[in-house]
């Protein structure tokens, strides 16, 4: 008697513990979970920080029009981001992916921040199959293996700069050019994009350099540069300590350059720079160009209190934002696969401009000229504007 | 030539800063045997501070500089005082492995705190002066001022310790321990001194740190790691070896970097290992 | 003057104290005599605030030192010369002897205790400028001695000054510290040289394996039996 009650209650529990989850599954959504990493300390805080408010304040403004309607329920669903901090490191994603992968709540994974930390969190979404947008992150090791899991929103880093050759093309005045490149894949990949775009557009480059992340004394190569005396300097570095300790030391040094431009102006480069950062031409993923519908954009980073010019990134999670909204309503439904088959094959429209994913997973958003004017960091686009308002040193 | 003249120049300067605070740690570990692996905190908190009241008055960053001196002394004073003196009483090695995890436990902390309460970001002061140019070389007057501080703080650290009784005590302490109490020094006050003074001198490389390149709040640990290779080279505990400790690392790393900026830290690492060859107690280890 | 009432003293588990006791009076010359091992060196470490007894009381003009700081101590006028003598190897004798006028009380007499000590070892004045680390065992003793006395001690402790000196050494060691005791210095002296110790002394202690074992005038003590064969070989 006692063991027939045992040996039924075993298979019940083992019934519960099979239908269980689909039971929960069977019940509607009360709402769509967003489950990421970003670097709220440790290096990159400083560059991403402020994107935990922002995808708040985005999740707050879809919310107050009542969500993001998703056909198989016949309703509107409001939205919600599960979001940890990653400390900039890669075992930190992984681990808080992990994790996030045992909720069944979470129907959506978006990436954290850099090409580096990606590659630890796209793994997981790999192997639990869940569908990730990624965010910051362009580098081709993503890309090589492939995972069906994850898109991206960037072109590939090999393309980021192609915008600023036309300007100088149009605009002449200068004929050289040299790169300093910090020692990471991003940077490399950056200039190496770059730098044939520039000789085949008939530019010369006449210094090229990559040094590793922690230089200090950069007077070696500013000895070479002088020698050299390329009309356009370009620093590519994801840490801003190397740009400015670069950029301070140069001016020690007396040199002079027509042009420099810097793959990654933020906030604090041109605080430590001061009135030496005038005139510096970087990009953004961004540029307030009239065609484009970039109402919501400027209303979320309002209501975070930050612009754009000060987080040159704010543009790429807006792009990823909205990817994942319209990827919902094209499904029409919080299916996993059904999202991830959607997420490749949409071709929509974001702030008036094309998006869609390469076969390879690439995004279609690149970047813009700008330039540091009057303390702030200024958009110079479309190119004609550009050619007008871009100044050289 | 010319070119040679300026990498030997730029190495020079560079390894300059690279001694000042080595001097400080290298302070600290003759005195109470420790290896202070907070000190690059210091040498950040130095720098933030300068950059914090450099941003709401716009003073010289170097008088702000000299004004938060006594705040650097207090707080190394007090880091000594209630994180250190604890572990005094306990055995030798207990005391070496705990001093470690007490001293990396507090740069870490430090690290954070300060990340969480100032930002992560990267900080720099804007404040440049113009360089003196002779032909194709050139000097930059911040960098040769820093040097003057720093040879003008040397001599006045050498005469402190020469002819202070606070200094000859420091010094005793160094040479014996035990001798020193005997003869009624206060050894427990001077180790707490003597990190204040660490700490001043730390927080004086800081300054210089944001002015000539930047800072950030994770950055403290890796320079602690290069302070330790030029006490290490230079002799433990010994003041001009970590001088010169600091100036053969600037150098070869100023030369080597100009062949191949890769190599210049290896190089320097290499050099380190061939003189502890040579030379296991350092260049001027006793 | 100084009062030792029943001090235990523990090396981790290892005892090596049991309730010693003893006394030394103003002006006094007590020796501390015993065998290798036998705790002499503890027992004055413990006195000058080196080692904390588990138990028992030690008294210096009527106030509690056992629970002070070596420095302390030292400023209330209780100097110990130590075995390893713990001079300042890179500092000149000068600067040795200069150290040892450290607290306030005896930087204002600096200038007179250089007299004193240079009168009392003048071959000091000529080496003033060497480095104690270079000094020869001998000097080196001189120089704790001298360091010592620009404390301006009221109670001065030697342990073992005899050590590694040649015997002319030893005889000017011996005439010196009654030089100092004349000039109203209390001495307590621990030495294995138990025949001269007794000697110049007033009274003395005998320590076996952690505890007294014997104590009484010296001039009684060198004629007591057990003394004469065990420690003089007689
Ligand atoms: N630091 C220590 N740790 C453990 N045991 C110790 C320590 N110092 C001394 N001892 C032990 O305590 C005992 C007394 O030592 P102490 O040095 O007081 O002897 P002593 O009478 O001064 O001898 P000596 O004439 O050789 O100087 C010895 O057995 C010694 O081994
Ligand atoms: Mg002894």
């Amino acid at each position: 008697m006692k063991r027939k009650m045992s040996v039924f209650c075993l298979v019940f529990l083992m019934a519960v513990a099979i239908i269980g989850p689909d039971l929960t599954w069977a019940e509607d959504p009360k709402e769509i979970k967003i489950g990421a990493t970003i670097a709220l300390s440790g290096r990159f805080k400083g560059i991403v920080g402020t994107f935990k408010t922002l995808g708040n304040e985005w999740a707050g403004l879809i919310n107050e029009r009542g969500g993001i309607y998703v056909k198989e329920y016949g309703k509107k669903l409001p939205i919600k981001f599960e979001i940890y901090d990653d400390a900039s490191k890669p075992e930190n994603a992984r681990k808080y992916y992990e994790k996030m992968a045992t909720d069944p709540s979470i129907s959506f994974f978006m990436g954290p921040f850099s090409s580096f930390i990606s590659n630890a969190a796209t793994t997981v979404a790999g192997k639990h199959k869940i569908p990730m947008q990624m965010v910051c992150a362009n580098d081709a090791v993503l890309f090589e293996k492939p995972n069906y899991w994850r898109v991206g929103v960037l072109v590939p880093a090999e393309d980021e700069w192609e915008r600023l050759v036309p300007i100088y093309k149009k605009k002449g005045g200068v004929k050289t050019f040299a790169t300093i490149t910090m020692d990471t894949l991003h940077n490399k990949g950056a200039i190496k994009g770059f730098e044939e775009d520039l000789k085949k557009n008939g530019f010369e480059v006449v210094y090229s350099v990559v040094a590793p992340p922690p230089t200090k004394n950069f007077a070696p190569m500013i000895i070479k540069l002088r020698k050299a005396k390329p009309d356009v300097v370009c620093i590519e570095a994801l840490s801003p300590a190397f740009t400015i300790g670069f950029l301070k030391q140069m001016r020690e040094a007396g040199y002079k350059p027509k042009e420099i431009i810097v793959g990654h102006v933020t906030k604090h480069v041109i605080d430590a720079l001061g009135p030496y950062a005038e005139n510096i031409t970087g990009l953004a993923y961004y540029y307030d160009g009239d065609t484009q519908d970039h109402k919501d954009f400027l209303e979320i980073l309002r209501r975070s209190g930050f612009t754009w010019g000060e987080y040159m990134e704010s543009g790429i999670r807006f792009w990823a934002y909205t990817r994942i909204k319209q990827a919902i309503e094209k499904a029409g439904t919080l299916d996993r696969k059904k999202i991830m088959d959607t997420l490749w094959n949409m071709k929509t429209k974001i702030m008036g401009l094309d998006s869609f994913v390469t076969p390879e997973g690439y995004g279609a958003l690149g970047a813009w000229p700008c330039q540091v004017q009057g303390g702030k960091f200024v958009s110079i686009w479309p190119l004609d504007k550009a050619v007008k308002l871009h100044n050289y040193r | 030539m010319e070119i040679a003249i300026q990498l030997v120049i730029a190495g020079i300067l560079q390894g300059g800063l690279y001694a000042l605070a080595a001097f400080g740690l290298s302070l600290i570990f003759g005195v109470s045997n420790v290896l202070n692996l907070a000190h690059g905190e210091f040498l950040m908190l130095g720098g933030l501070f300068c950059f914090l009241i450099f941003s709401a008055t716009g003073l010289n960053p170097f008088l702000i500089g000299l004004m938060i001196l006594p705040f650097a002394f207090f707080l190394g004073y007090i880091f000594d005082r209630f994180l250190m003196r604890p572990l005094a009483g306990k055995k030798e090695h207990i005391r070496l492995m705990s001093s470690i995890l007490v001293t990396l436990g507090a740069a870490l902390c430090i690290g954070d705190v300060t990340s969480f309460l100032a930002g992560a970001e990267e900080k720099g002061v804007d404040y440049s002066m113009p360089s003196f140019f002779w032909g194709d070389l050139y000097i930059s007057y911040l960098r040769l001022l820093a040097m003057v501080m720093i040879a003008g703080l040397t001599v006045g650290i050498h005469y402190y310790l020469k002819k202070t009784y606070t200094g000859r005590a420091l010094r005793a302490t160094t040479q014996n321990i035990r001798g020193a109490m005997l003869v009624g020094v206060d050894t427990s006050r001077i180790r707490s001194v003597t990190f204040g003074i660490g700490s001043m001198l730390a927080s004086i490389a800081g300054v210089f740190y944001v002015v000539l390149l930047s800072i950030s709040p994770d950055m403290g640990l890796t320079v602690t790691i290069k302070y330790l290779c030029i006490i290490v080279l230079g002799g433990l505990g010994s003041l001009i070896g970590s001088l010169v400790g600091g100036v053969i690392l600037g150098l070869t790393e100023s030369i080597v970097s100009y062949y191949n900026p890769h190599w210049g830290q290896t190089a320097a690492f290499l050099i380190l290992v061939l003189i502890l060859l040579i030379r296991p107690k350092g260049l001027f280890g006793k | 003057m100084l009062e030792i009432n029943g001090i235990e003293v523990f090396y981790g588990d290892y005892q090596a104290l049991f309730g010693v006791e003893a006394t030394v009076a103003s002006a006094e010359i007590v020796s501390l005599l015993g065998a290798n091992g036998a705790g002499k060196t503890t027992t004055i470490n413990t006195i000058c605030g080196f080692i904390r007894p588990r138990a028992g009381t030690i008294h210096f003009d009527n106030t509690i030192i056992h629970k002070m700081s070596a420095n302390k101590i030292v400023e209330k006028g209780l100097i110990q010369i130590p075995e390893e003598r713990m001079l300042f190897p890179d500092m000149t004798v000068l600067e040795n002897l200069q150290m040892g006028a450290y607290l306030g009380r005896a930087r204002k007499k600096l200038a007179d205790s250089m007299d004193w000590v240079y009168g009392l070892f003048p071959i000091l004045q000529k080496r003033q400028s060497q480095l104690a680390g270079t000094l020869s065992g001998g000097e080196q003793q001189m120089v704790a001695i001298g360091r010592g006395l620009m404390s301006l001690p009221r109670l001065l402790i030697l342990d073992e000054p005899s050590l590694g000196l040649a015997p002319m050494l030893v005889a000017e060691v011996f005439q010196v510290i009654q030089k100092i005791n004349q000039e109203g210095v209390a001495i307590l002296l621990v030495e294995q040289n138990v025949h001269q110790s007794l000697k110049i002394s007033n009274r003395a202690y005998l320590l076996e394996n952690g505890s007294i074992a014997m104590e009484g005038r010296a001039s009684e003590l060198l004629d007591r039996d057990y003394i004469r064969e065990s420690y003089l070989g007689i």
